[in-house]
């Protein structure tokens, strides 16, 4: 592919997803400055091996380097793998735990402000960032499950699992922070 | 379906995971459950509250940074196909190239070499001149300037007599201040040469004869040679070689006198 074209079509194909891939970003590293460098490295890589892109799905694509550029930075920091991963996965909890009463209640719920917002963006940076990527994939990009296991290269299963224990932990974080 | 299953497919359904099917049995349980409606709103109004959590949009100088970085890629990249295209293709193209010239540069400079060998090839004149100045210099290092050693003339030309095809002028000038020395025999030019031995002060002249012989004999000269003389002429068929460690000017006034000579004698 000639260079020119190269960049004309990565502009038109991979360019519009870069809100996707900032939020993403700005998520894992939940700081303004590591999440530009992180995505602007992570698009370079992208257009670098844009030759090899065949996929259909530029989003999903671009949001894979960007998440793998950042867990393997999150890897590169932490030498000791074992704490890693219980902090990118947090500490292990009994399987189907029931929702928090606390959030599930309350009809003033509908009454959102900026203290529930301030609340609930804390709640999800406190998530380890293992949860905190499946539910931003899911509740802000609203990609399936099939798409977030591609994404983060984990099963499907994995990704429900995931997901269920992350909606936990983040009912537990509202319900303390409230 | 018990509330097991229910649970976990609750999230499913609220994800959109869940098929129809699916969907409509968990519908069935759920009706009658009151703890699974409770997880069902739960998982509702979480959804709802992250719905207020904050979305980031990439930031308008990043988007640019971005766009120069790219395009900053594409010119290197671009550079670095032309770098590489022509590479791909020319360890052949390249090492013909460089045979053609390798070719044509060492044919240039063998040329360059033999030419240079035949500018600096000792010409025939060049070769004579050596050896009538190596005769010379072997006459006066051993004791050997004279095969015959008289100041008679008339000893000394009869002595070649039969040592060479042809009669060598020898004359005496002890008057005019070059005592005949002697004769020898000498090779000069592949022939037999005669060479006849004058005095002049402290300075031996050696002088040698011997007919043209066919082949054009070299163009009078007179030159300077390792510190040596050399005059050389021709004259009535027969060339001769003056060598002496004299000036040109006595060389030339010594040879006026052998012409001289050997006119008269060509009279008489």
């Amino acid at each position: 592919m000639d260079v020119t074209d190269k960049t004309r079509e990565f502009e038109a194909i991979v360019m519009p997803h870069l809100d996707a891939a900032y939020n993403l970003a700005r998520w894992l590293t939940r700081n303004d400055h590591n999440a530009e460098d992180l995505v602007q490295n992570a698009t370079l890589r992208a257009f670098r091996f844009f030759d090899g892109f065949r996929g259909d799905d530029a989003r999903a694509w671009l949001l894979t380097i960007v998440r793998n550029a950042y867990f393997t930075s999150l890897r590169e920091e932490r030498h000791d793998h074992v704490a890693f991963d219980e902090e990118l996965l947090g500490a292990e909890d009994e399987e189907g735990a029931a929702m928090p009463a606390a959030v599930a209640a309350g009809p003033e719920e509908a009454m959102m402000t900026n203290d529930t917002r301030r609340q609930v963006n804390q709640a999800l940076e406190k998530l380890p960032p293992a949860f905190r990527e499946v539910i931003v994939l899911k509740e802000m990009n609203d990609l399936s499950y099939k798409e977030i296991a591609d994404i983060a290269g984990v099963p499907l299963g994995t990704v429900m699992s995931r997901l269920s224990r992350a909606r936990k932990m983040l009912g537990e974080f509202l319900k303390s922070g409230r | 379906m018990d509330c097991q299953e229910a649970k976990r497919l609750l999230q499913a359904d609220v994800d959109g995971e869940l098929d129809a099917a699916g969907s409509a049995r968990l519908a069935a349980h759920v009706a009658d459950c009151a703890e699974c409606q409770a997880e069902r709103a739960a998982l509702h109004d979480l959804k709802q509250a992250l719905r207020q959590g904050q979305t980031h949009a990439a930031p308008e100088a990043l988007r640019r940074r971005i766009k120069l970085a790219i395009e900053d890629t594409a010119r290197k990249e671009a550079a670095e196909a032309a770098a590489k295209a022509p590479l791909k293709k020319a360890p052949f193209k390249l090492s013909w190239a460089w045979l053609n010239g390798g070719v044509a540069g060492v044919g240039t400079l063998a040329f360059a070499f033999m030419f240079t060998l035949y500018l600096s090839r000792p010409t025939d004149v060049d070769l004579l001149e050596q050896d009538v100045i190596s005769g010379h210099a072997r006459s006066m290092m051993v004791t050997h300037l004279a095969d015959v050693a008289s100041t008679d003339q008339h000893t000394v030309k009869p002595w070649f007599a039969g040592k060479l095809d042809f009669a060598p002028n020898v004359a005496d000038f002890t008057t005019q201040g070059y005592p005949l020395v002697g004769g020898r025999l000498d090779y000069v030019d592949r022939h037999n040469v005669a060479a006849i031995v004058y005095h002049h002060r402290l300075h031996t002249i050696n002088l040698y004869e011997w007919p043209e012989r066919g082949h054009t004999a070299a163009p009078a000269l007179s030159v300077s040679r390792e510190g040596y003389q050399l005059l050389h002429w021709n004259e009535n068929g027969m060339q001769y070689w003056l060598v002496s460690d004299m000036n040109a000017q006595e060389l030339n006034e010594f040879k006026d006198l052998l012409i001289a000579q050997v006119e008269k004698s060509e009279q008489r």
